[in-house]
């Protein structure tokens, strides 16, 4: 028979046991889960690194930490108050700040270069993450403006025909039901494609695709009448380079003027998030939110420093400063980029202070040139 | 009886060598409890300074690729940087680059320091963006050699811009 001493070294043995194992359990689940945020915090804290070199140097690069966890419903949002975060919404870890403006799509590998819109007086610098993909154009009329759509927007997307490069952006026709691979049958490399865009539409018209799209393919179709096509449509832009895009599943109207927005269409895409909003209206929303006011800023900064220097400047260089400020002060300070007749505006103000620069650089006033 | 209370002594003795054994075993459990939390935030406190430490590289960085202060290969504009003090304030700038920070870029082709104000151009060296608070905690500021182009006399100076962040 059992002594009471024994009976209750078991009981309390019992209770001891469950309890420190319950507390070890709970507590190492805890440790993990922090420990797990803690490394999903700083893989963005470290892709914000490199979007941040990448803006500055120029150097490409690769990201791959994304592969870790899933990054995929990871967007860069802009608030009025506040600088750029990283949300995730369905994580713990978010509201990362990311100063460096960068046109950002998840993908277990991201691609990061730099691009640019040059205005001749200044350039917006940005940095663009995107994974492998392959951009389907389907342009329906042969049109000179919808090969220049096309341009515009290979122009602007990384070229990864490097070997280092583990992301790959390919591009490629759609025709109906067929995805035309016009590079000796694969999708092409930008250059290739390039190439093939210059030698301009030779009176090549393509049916509405209707072919079955892979996930990571992104469909651009370029027509003057945008119905119910699939997911980005492109409106040929009037002589300011103002333009209508459409997103598909989205009943707003996307109003481009520059090449940009057209990328942060493309690369966003019509996959909608938990509350309904897409890849590409995310994206657009965000590249307008952080370069309009830097435009704004931009052209206040430039039109004040035209005047500081016009005094100091060559007697022919004086009155072209003072003609390029009186123009940039027409650049409001406040730009509504969603209304079409403010962006023919702002592109007639921006293509005159181009203009009115590239004396100064004629003249030999300013030595600078952002690309022109 | 002996027999009895013998037995119960060694019930006694059996029991608090058992309840001995799971007070050490709980404290252990504690201490590395505690080990763990204390690491943890060490790592917390190292993460702040260095996340500090990347603020200010952050900010310098943003402010030598951004054609608003430079004009091209990282080179300050000393006409960009008298209208930027002309014209912004500190809270348009702060939608970019974040609160609590102050930046000084001083050209080094004069002797002394002096400020870059509208009237001041092209006869100056300093230019401060966003006030320096006197008052301000938990400092950390940085160096960084810079060049600073002078658009007057079109000649290229050397400068340092100092970056710093707080609380």
């Amino acid at each position: 028979m059992l002594a009471v001493h024994r009976i209750f070294q078991m009981i309390f043995g019992v209770i001891v046991s469950v309890t420190i194992l319950y507390f070890l359990i709970t507590y190492s689940g805890d440790y993990a889960a922090v420990q797990k945020d803690r490394q999903r915090g700083e893989i963005l804290v470290s892709f914000t690194h490199d979007a941040r070199s990448v803006y500055v140097t120029g150097i490409s690069t690769n990201f791959t930490h994304f592969s870790k966890y899933d990054f995929s419903s990871c967007f860069v949002n802009a608030t009025q108050r506040s600088i750029p975060e990283i949300i995730c919404p369905d994580s713990r870890v978010s509201g990362v700040p990311i100063e460096t403006p960068v046109i950002f799509k998840p993908g277990k590998q991201v691609y990061i270069g730099r691009d640019s819109l040059d205005y001749g007086w200044w350039s917006f610098g940005v940095a663009e993450a995107i994974p492998s993909a392959t951009f389907v154009f389907n342009p329906l009329e042969s049109t000179n403006e919808g090969w220049n759509i096309m341009t515009n927007i290979v122009q602007h997307l990384p070229d990864t025909s490097d070997d280092w490069s583990v992301v790959k952006v390919s591009f490629a026709f759609c025709d109906g039901p067929q995805i035309l691979y016009v590079c000796g049958g694969r999708a092409c490399e930008k250059s290739d494609f390039l190439s093939i865009l210059s030698s301009g539409p030779l009176g090549a018209s393509f049916s509405p695709c209707t072919a079955n799209l892979g996930k990571n393919t992104r469909l651009v179709t370029i027509s003057a009448s945008c119905g119910s096509n699939r997911e980005v449509c492109v409106n040929p832009p009037n002589s300011k380079g103002v333009g209508n895009a459409f997103v598909e599943g989205s009943a707003k109207t996307y109003v481009y003027k520059d090449p940009l927005d057209l990328v942060a269409l493309s690369v966003g895409g019509a996959e909608k998030d938990d509350f309904g909003r897409t890849g590409a209206e995310k994206i657009y929303e965000y590249k307008n939110s952080v370069h309009m006011p830097r435009l704004s800023l931009a052209a206040q900064v430039m039109s004040k420093r035209s005047v500081l220097i016009a005094g100091e400047s060559p007697s022919e260089c004086g009155p072209v400063y003072i003609q390029l400020a009186q123009v940039l002060d027409k650049i409001p300070s406040s730009i509504d980029y969603t209304s079409v007749s403010e962006m023919y505006d702002l592109n007639d103000n921006l293509n005159e202070a181009k203009q009115i620069y590239q004396t100064l650089l004629d003249l030999g006033c300013e030595r600078v040139e952002y690309g022109l | 009886m002996d027999c009895k209370s013998t037995g119960a002594r060694k019930g006694q003795s059996e029991i608090m060598e058992y309840i001995l054994m799971v007070v050490f075993i709980v404290a252990a459990i504690i201490a590395i409890i505690i080990f763990l939390t204390w690491w943890n935030l060490q790592q917390f406190q190292m993460d702040t300074f260095k996340n500090r430490q990347d603020r200010v590289v952050g900010i310098g960085q943003y402010m030598m690729g951004d054609y608003m202060f430079t004009n091209g290969d990282s080179v300050f504009d000393d006409a960009k940087l008298t209208a930027i003090n002309a014209t912004m304030t500190c809270q348009e700038l702060q939608k970019i680059l974040g609160t609590n920070w102050y930046v000084k870029i001083k050209a080094l082709d004069m002797d002394g320091e002096k400020p870059c104000r509208w009237n001041d151009y092209p006869d100056c060296n300093v230019w401060s963006i966003c006030a320096y608070k006197e008052n301000a905690k938990d400092r950390f500021g940085q160096n960084f050699p810079v060049n600073v182009y002078r658009k007057v006399s079109d000649k290229t100076a050397l400068a340092v811009l100092y970056v710093e962040v707080y609380s």
